[in-house]
């Protein structure tokens, strides 16, 4: 597989190496080339020494010299700058003070918790309206109430009807559940006789 | 804080964001803009320039798509004005000849400066002595403290050409410094 190092011709791999920007692979590949070249060692150390008193005399003539302007100044020209363009660009996002004083919530929630609002009220109001539509004939809630109570209770044909029912049981003692009943009730009260006659004899 | 986020925020409108991104850069971006513009004046002008690139292009900064993340973008904008500037001026003659570290008249007082050695007087002389597109290979390399590869995307260039012109760079200042008599004294 091709790498970097395959890209490059000797001087650039040279740069790269010197400044330790190879990748491990190639590093390993370039360490063996200069093993094997006396001159492209030469050349390496050349060039580093070279890198390295570049970078000590741009180092010091730093030192040394002053800058065009104070970095304080300029720092504070170019924030004020800034500061200048957030407020004046045309397509401007709201600044973090202005989102922290700005809507809470998104803005559809307000018109739609206004809307929830009304018709609630509506509903409570609809709840204390009497009756009006639905029932049409029946005009008093009064004569509703009145009206339910009588449901509720029954019919005079009703009562007379379970009378007759019950009566009816007690004449007709053929019921098949009822003659079950008795003949167990019989059974049990045999039992309880017969335990009554042993616990007596036990005890005499 | 990464660059990018504060990058992120600054698009956002959060000023505060736009200040940590000047107080990281504000130092070393002058510099380069000095040793490249040659000029004080100049080289503040340019710095200005460049901020208010950076302002008006937030929006277009994709961190994604630009190798080296802001700084590479910051320095590719303030190369593009320093070039730029040479270009519609038109003074590309003036260029070569005022592309010195420090002019003359523009020299800083004697009391504002420590002593440097002779030898590091020369080896600054011929550094801004380099072909311009040398020299801003190596001012990139020191200032910006990007690696070649980003280097040459920013400058959109192969990286083969870009590490050529340090190479050559390299061997003309090592030239220079051999040939130069103070220096051999010095030694």
């Amino acid at each position: 597989m091709k790498t970097l190092l395959d890209q490059l011709d000797r001087d650039s791999i040279l740069v790269l190496y010197a400044a330790e920007e190879l990748s491990s692979d190639d590093q390993n590949r370039a360490d063996a080339m200069l093993r094997a070249d006396p001159q492209m060692r030469a050349d390496l150390e050349a060039l580093r020494a070279s890198m390295i008193q570049t970078d000590a005399a741009l180092q010091h003539a730093d030192q040394t010299q002053r800058l065009p302007v104070d970095p304080r100044i300029m720092q504070r020209h170019v924030s004020r700058m800034i500061h200048q363009w957030q407020f004046t660009r045309p397509d401007a996002p709201p600044t973090m003070a202005q989102k922290v004083v700005g809507l809470k919530f998104p803005w559809w929630s307000y018109p739609a918790t206004a809307a929830a609002a009304i018709f609630l009220a509506f509903l409570v109001w609809w709840g204390n309206t009497p009756m009006h539509s639905d029932l049409g004939a029946v005009a008093d809630s009064s004569q509703v109430q009145q009206q339910l109570q009588v449901d509720d209770q029954p019919a005079p044909d009703d009562n007379q009807q379970i009378a007759d029912e019950l009566e009816q049981s007690f004449k007709h003692p053929s019921h098949e559940g009822l003659r079950k009943a008795e003949g167990e009730l019989y059974a049990l009260s045999r039992a309880d006789e017969a335990d009554e006659g042993q616990q007596q004899e036990l005890s005499q | 804080m990464s660059d990018e986020s504060l990058a992120q925020r600054l698009r956002d409108g959060d000023a505060a964001a736009g200040d940590e991104l000047v107080k990281r850069y504000c130092q070393s971006l002058l510099r380069y803009l000095q040793r490249v513009a040659g000029s004080e004046n100049l080289a503040e002008e340019l710095h200005q320039q460049t901020w208010t690139s950076v302002l008006e292009h937030i929006d277009r900064f994709d961190v994604r798509s630009t190798s080296g993340g802001f700084k590479a973008w910051l320095f590719r904008i303030a190369t593009n004005k320093a070039n730029d500037y040479w270009r519609s001026a038109g003074r590309e003659k003036n260029a070569k000849q005022g592309l010195k570290l420090v002019t003359e008249e523009e020299a800083p007082a004697a009391s504002a400066r420590m002593e440097a050695t002779e030898q590091e007087r020369q080896l600054l002389a011929a550094i801004e002595s380099l072909p311009d597109n040398q020299k801003q290979i190596v001012m990139l390399r020191y200032y910006s403290g990007m690696k070649f590869v980003e280097i040459a995307e920013m400058l959109g260039c192969p990286l083969n050409t870009a590490l050529g012109r340090m190479h050559k760079a390299m061997q003309k200042l090592k030239q220079i410094m051999e040939e130069d008599p103070s220096q051999k004294s010095a030694t």
